[in-house]
């Protein structure tokens, strides 16, 4: 298991250099001035109301509230931690308990990122292949960007991943409360960061056959 | 001689006189004015046309503080005074500009800039992560600040629910076309400074007070509550499109629209209202919302998807108009 979390940290050494590419076919007499040549990729910025909807949706919405059950019920289904035994109470406490450290880490996430002005939304891709993609969305696991677009380390997020972990083995029974289970809550906190991005960047195509 | 100066003199009493008149006068409330024939070259350029368009280099005056998107002010090249707005609201407020214009409702000099430098800039606070160290800027919106011709009145705005134009087709005009964009952020005077009213005066002999509604930023997205509404989404403002006008009845029209003082903004329009507007907006052709979007920096697959919603509204709109006109019979 911490074998995960080392290969989680070793993602994040990637370099998160390089730009994304314009979609603007904007050029002259079109009524548009300046030109559009080297244009960076364009990045909207999320307005004070904007952020705040998204960290209410992400924390208290029904996807947060789905994965805190599904979560429950893979440790559940592993009898993790063992003290709290099985049965439906155990259950109630498992899932209360993903959710809880769910809740501790967006809220650090949304202050941090308030405070240091970040952005930790996923932007999809502008590449082709599925590899160039799939790198991409692990990548932007590790990105965040300002209101301006430019990229830098997700601090915020990496910030909420390891407090939510850290503050969660306040109560975890003692089989799973030292420091190298934090460690690991948080390797699988950021890898499944990660797995989500991927989705994200492969359910356009699905949306866009849909359509 | 002689006579020549006599009928000279005789043309100035009246024309003195008239003035007289005017300066004595209270001013016109206007919230509308016949568009004149707009052209491809209106929707490219919008109201302050080609000539008007701003021209490099620019040089900074001030941060601009107000509002929720990041503001500078600049001088451009040829003198003029720009206030440059950065985010998510840029696309948006130069097409809502075109739009506005092409209607005949109140609309100022708005561009689009894809790029450029500002020179000078210092002790930015929102604006500084949008200029790099050497004034380079990307995406911008650029509006004039014209003072010369008309100046905002000082504590004097208006509320949808007190103006002069109550039951006019002007103001119900106005309502469809905030409700046509999706703008969901209609403040008006009962919301104090946040108010997204205003009234001008413009300067001359012939003064007149200019009623407008001033913010279309947050437009082109999905109309809305808190946890719904956005801006310059094209896939939002497409899904809600089908939604536009729910229902027309004996009661009157329902209309899709959610937004800060809805019930306000969609009451009080009638079919005959709708038909008015229509004079106007059945003459925008796929080739003029394609031009004012392109020139709002819009990309080729939101063009596509903005003129075949907006042309999904404005059928809409026609079926109302047509039931007004078989009625009439």
């Amino acid at each position: 298991m911490h074998k995960l979390t080392l290969t989680v940290l070793g993602l994040a050494c990637i370099p998160y250099c390089g730009q994304a590419q314009t979609n603007d076919p904007a050029g002259p007499d079109i009524g548009v001035i300046g030109s559009v040549a080297g244009m960076p990729r364009e990045y909207t910025a999320q307005t004070s109301s904007e952020r705040i909807r998204s960290y209410i949706m992400g924390t208290f919405g029904p996807v947060a509230v789905g994965s805190a059950i599904l979560s429950g019920s893979i440790s559940q289904a592993q009898g993790t931690p063992k003290e709290w035994g099985g049965g439906a109470e155990a259950f109630g406490e498992r899932i209360g308990n993903s959710y809880a450290r769910h809740v501790i880490r967006k809220t650090l996430e949304f202050g941090g990122a308030t405070l240091l002005h970040e952005d930790n939304r996923y932007l999809p891709s502008m590449e082709s292949g599925f590899g160039r993609r799939a790198f991409y969305a692990v990548r932007s696991t590790f990105i965040a960007h300002d209101y301006a677009g430019h990229e830098h380390p997700a601090y915020s997020r990496f910030a909420g991943a390891l407090g939510g972990s850290f503050i969660a083995t306040i109560w975890a029974p003692r089989s799973t409360s030292s420091s190298g289970d934090a460690l690991v809550s948080f390797g699988i906190s950021v890898a499944t960061a990660a797995g989500f991005n991927v989705v994200k960047e492969f359910s356009r195509d699905l949306k866009r056959r849909k359509k | 001689m002689k006579i020549c100066a006599l009928l000279l003199a005789a043309l100035a009493i009246p024309a003195l006189a008239a003035d007289d008149a005017v300066i004595k006068a209270k001013p016109a409330a206007v919230l509308w004015q016949a568009p004149e024939k707009i052209t491809l070259q209106d929707w490219i350029w919008g109201p302050g046309g080609q000539d008007k368009a701003p021209k490099p280099p620019y040089e900074f005056i001030e941060e601009d503080g107000n509002g929720t998107n990041a503001k500078i002010r600049v001088r451009d090249g040829a003198g003029n005074q720009w206030t440059v707005k950065f985010g998510g609201e840029i696309h948006s407020d130069v097409f809502a500009a075109r739009m506005l214009n092409a209607m005949g409702y109140l609309a100022e000099p708005t561009y689009f800039v894809a790029s450029g430098v500002v020179s000078g800039a210092h002790d930015l606070r929102r604006a500084k992560p949008f200029l790099e160290k050497d004034g380079r800027f990307y995406r911008a919106r650029f509006k004039l600040r014209d003072k010369k011709s008309m100046a905002k009145v000082a504590d004097q705005d208006w509320s949808w629910i007190d103006n002069p134009f109550a039951g006019s087709h002007e103001l119900s005009g106005l309502k469809i076309m905030l409700m046509l964009m999706s703008n969901w952020d209609a403040k008006d005077s009962r919301d104090g400074k946040g108010s997204n009213t205003a009234i001008y005066s413009t300067k001359g002999s012939d003064s007149h007070l200019i009623y407008s509604f001033d913010d279309w930023g947050a437009t082109m997205g999905k109309w809305g509550g808190f946890f719904k509404r956005d801006k310059w989404n094209p896939d939002g403002y497409t899904a809600q499109s089908k939604n536009f006008v729910t229902n027309v009845s004996g009661k009157g029209i329902r209309w899709g629209y959610q937004g800060k003082h809805g019930r306000d903004v969609t009451s009080g329009i009638a079919a005959a209202d709708v038909a008015w507007l229509m004079t106007y907006l059945s003459r925008v052709t796929d080739a003029d919302l394609q031009a004012g979007l392109r020139a709002s920096g819009a990309t080729e697959e939101q063009i596509q998807a903005y003129s075949s919603a907006l042309r999904e509204r404005i059928t809409q709109l026609q079926k109302v108009s047509s039931t007004t006109v078989a009625t009439a019979r």
